[in-house]
C-alpha cells in the first residue's frame, strides 16, 4: 500500500498541495506543520522548500491548487554564494556564531563543516567532557581574565545524542595545524568508553599535537581515558577527584596513570579532596612514578600521617610533595617523624627537618606549618647537594 | 529590446521644504543613466541613485556619457534577473542622497529572491545593501536547529551531496566513454 501512495505523492503535486492546505488550515507554525506531515507520510514525501512554497501561498490568500511549479523561475541557493559573501553572513551573526550557530552549522552538512572550520575559533581554555547515560555533554570555556574583559568570556554548552558528532566537534577544537594548548581539561565520572575510543581514533588520524596544563579526573575513569591522555604531548598536572562512592583505588589504576608518558617530566598529581584516614587500599604515594604530588586529606591521625610521610620519603622519583590536611598532635607527630630517621634541620627553625636519601647525596627537606596543636601542611622537597 | 522606463516615479525627489542654503544655490540638472537586466527592461536611474553602486559609478566616471549617449547605451546586466534589478534600482532610488539607516526591513522575505539579490548586489558592489542582505540571510537561521537551517537555506544533506556527486561522476564517465567511441569511429 505504502509504495503506491509514495508514487502518487511523487507524481501528483496537487495531492501534495492539498495535504499542505489541510495542515495550513490547522493554523500551526510552519515548522510544526511540516514535521506533523512528515510524521504522517514519512520524511521523503515532500521537501521543505516545496512545503514552504505552498504554505506561503496559502498564507498570502492564494489557494490555487492547480498551479504548476515547473513554471517557477529558477533561483539560486546559499550554496551558490561566493565564499567571501558567506563569510560576511557569518560575521553578521556576531557573538551568536561562535556560541551557537558555529556548532549547528557543523551538523548541517560536510561542506558546511569545512567552511565553518576555516573560521577562526576563539581561544578555548577549558574543556569539560561529561556523560549522563543519555547524552554526551561538551562545555567549552574561556575564563581567564574574565574580570577585566566581560566580552572575552566564552561558555559554550553542547549536548549530543550522537557520539560521532560530539567527537567531530571536539576534534575540530583540538586538532589545529599549529597545535593546541589547553589550560584545563575536566573529565566527569561515568564516562562513555566508546566515545573516548572514537575520539582517540580520530585524534590519531589527525596527528593532533595537544598539550594541557591541568587535567581533572575521577577515580572511576577507565582505560579509554588513559589512552586519551596518552595522546597529549604534555600534561602539567592531574587532579584526581574522589567522591562518595568509596570505590577502592587499586594498583592497576595507578599503573595506568604511570604509563601516561606526557606526565613524566616535572608533572604534578593532585590527589583527591575527600580522603580520610579510613580509606583502604591507599597506594598512591608509593606507587606513582611522579615527581610532584599534592595530597589532600580531611583529617589524619598521627599514625596514618606518619605512614603516608614514610611512603613519600621512599618514593624514588619524588621531587616535591605537599600534604594538605589537619594532623592533631603536633608534638607526637614530630616525635614519630624523628623515629623515621628524620633529623632537625641544623640551619633552620624547628619546623624544618632533613631526611638523607639512602644511596644518594641528596636529601629531603621537610617543613611543617600549623599552630600549637595542629599541623596543617607538610612540604617535602628534594634538595640536591650540588645546589646547596 | 523593450524600452519601458521605470524606477523614476517612486524616486521622485521630495519638494525642498526649509533649506535656505540649497534654495539659494543654483539648480544643477540631474543626469540619468539606463540599465537593463536579463529581461531587457530598461530602467532609468539618476546618477545620484547609482552612486550606491561602486561598479556603475566607476563605469559612469570612465565613460563620460552625455544624456543621449547614456540613453542609447543602457548598461547591460545580463546576469541579473529583471525583477531583482528592479529591486536594486528601487533601493538605490529610495536611498538616494540619504544616509543609510542601520536596519532595512524592506528587503524581500522570500529567501529564493534574497539569495539572487545578494549575488546581484555583490556584483554591482552596493556595499550598504549587501550588508543588509547578509544580515537578513544570517537572521534567517539565528536560533534554529541544524535541520531547520538545512531546510531554510536549502542545503543538501551529505547523502544527497554524495548521490549528486556519484551521479555526476557516472554521467562524466558515460560522456567520456561516448567521446572515446566516437573518436574510435572517426579513426576508422
Amino acid at each position: 500500500m505504502r509504495p503506491k501512495l509514495d508514487e502518487k505523492f511523487e507524481k501528483d503535486s496537487k495531492i501534495r498541495a492539498t495535504l499542505v492546505l489541510s495542515e495550513f488550515l490547522e493554523k500551526r507554525p510552519i515548522f510544526e506543520s511540516f514535521k506533523k506531515l512528515c510524521s504522517k507520510f514519512g520524511v521523503n514525501f515532500m521537501n521543505y522548500t516545496e512545503f514552504e512554497f505552498w504554505f506561503m501561498r496559502f498564507s498570502a490568500g492564494n489557494f490555487d491548487l492547480d498551479y504548476d511549479r515547473s513554471q517557477d523561475p529558477k533561483y539560486c541557493t546559499i550554496t551558490d554564494l561566493p565564499i567571501h559573501i558567506f563569510q560576511k553572513i557569518l560575521d553578521k551573526l556576531g557573538d551568536d556564531f561562535q556560541k551557537e550557530t558555529r556548532w549547528k552549522l557543523r551538523h548541517v552538512s560536510k561542506s558546511f563543516r569545512d567552511i565553518v572550520d576555516a573560521q577562526k575559533l576563539p581561544k578555548i581554555e577549558e574543556i569539560q567532557i561529561g556523560c549522563d547515560g543519555k547524552s554526551i555533554n561538551l562545555n567549552f570555556r574561556k575564563y581567564l581574565n574574565v574580570w577585566q574583559d566581560e566580552k572575552s568570556r566564552t561558555a559554550i554548552n553542547l549536548s549530543y545524542n550522537s557520539r560521532k558528532l560530539a567527537v567531530d566537534d571536539l576534534v575540530s577544537v583540538l586538532a589545529r595545524p599549529d597545535g593546541y594548548k589547553l589550560y584545563k581539561l575536566k573529565i566527569g565520572k561515568k564516562i562513555d568508553n566508546r566515545f573516548f575510543e572514537l575520539l582517540c581514533e580520530k585524534l590519531r588520524e589527525t596527528s593532533a599535537k595537544i598539550a594541557v596544563e591541568d587535567v581533572d579526573l575521577h577515580w572511576d575513569n577507565e582505560q579509554s581515558i588513559i589512552d586519551f591522555l596518552k595522546l597529549f604531548q604534555s600534561i602539567r598536572a592531574i587532579e584526581i577527584e574522589r567522591d562518595d562512592d568509596k570505590k577502592p583505588i587499586n594498583q592497576g589504576w595507578i599503573d595506568k596513570i604511570n604509563k601516561i608518558n606526557s606526565l613524566k617530566t616535572r608533572s604534578c598529581v593532585v590527589i583527591g579532596r575527600e580522603f580520610t584516614a579510613y580509606d583502604p587500599d591507599f597506594l598512591i604515594p608509593r606507587g606513582l612514578n611522579l615527581s610532584e604530588m599534592v595530597l589532600y586529606f580531611n583529617k589524619l591521625g598521627v599514625r596514618k600521617a606518619i605512614q603516608i610521610v614514610q611512603k613519600l620519603l621512599e618514593s624514588p622519583r619524588l621531587e616535591y610533595c605537599k600534604l594538605c590536611t589537619g594532623i592533631k598532635g603536633k608534638t607526637t607527630f614530630v616525635k614519630e617523624l624523628l623515629k623515621l630517621g628524620v633529623k632537625n634541620h641544623p640551619n633552620k627553625c624547628s619546623s624544618f627537618f632533613k631526611y638523607p636519601i639512602p644511596n644518594s647525596d641528596d636529601f629531603f627537606e621537610i617543613c611543617t606549618y600549623g599552630n600549637s596543636d595542629y599541623i596543617l601542611d607538610v612540604f617535602i622537597k628534594r634538595i640536591s647537594t650540588d645546589s646547596t | 529590446m523593450s524600452s519601458t522606463e521605470q524606477g523614476t516615479s517612486s524616486a521622485a525627489p521630495a519638494e525642498p521644504t526649509t533649506a535656505p542654503e540649497s534654495a539659494a544655490a543654483p539648480e544643477v540638472p540631474e543626469s540619468f543613466y539606463y540599465v537593463h537586466g536579463k529581461d531587457k527592461v530598461v530602467h532609468k536611474v539618476s546618477a545620484g541613485a547609482l552612486q550606491h553602486s561602486a561598479l556603475i559609478h566607476g563605469m559612469i566616471s570612465n565613460l563620460g556619457y552625455t544624456e543621449e549617449q547614456a540613453k542609447a547605451n543602457p548598461f547591460p546586466f545580463e546576469n541579473i534577473d529583471g525583477d531583482i534589478l528592479q529591486m536594486v534600482v528601487d533601493w538605490c532610488n529610495q536611498h538616494k542622497g540619504k544616509p543609510t539607516p542601520p536596519e532595512d526591513t524592506n528587503l524581500p522575505k522570500q529567501k529564493e529572491k534574497l539569495f539572487d539579490l545578494v549575488l546581484a548586489v555583490n556584483y554591482l558592489e552596493i556595499k550598504e545593501l549587501l550588508t543588509y542582505c547578509c544580515k537578513q540571510v544570517a537572521m534567517m537561521v539565528k536560533g534554529k536547529s541544524p535541520e531547520e537551517i538545512r531546510e531554510i537555506w536549502m542545503i543538501p544533506t551529505d547523502a544527497e551531496d554524495e548521490a549528486a556527486e556519484k551521479e555526476a561522476k557516472k554521467r562524466a564517465g558515460k560522456e567520456a566513454a561516448g567521446e572515446t567511441a566516437a573518436a574510435a569511429g572517426d579513426a576508422k
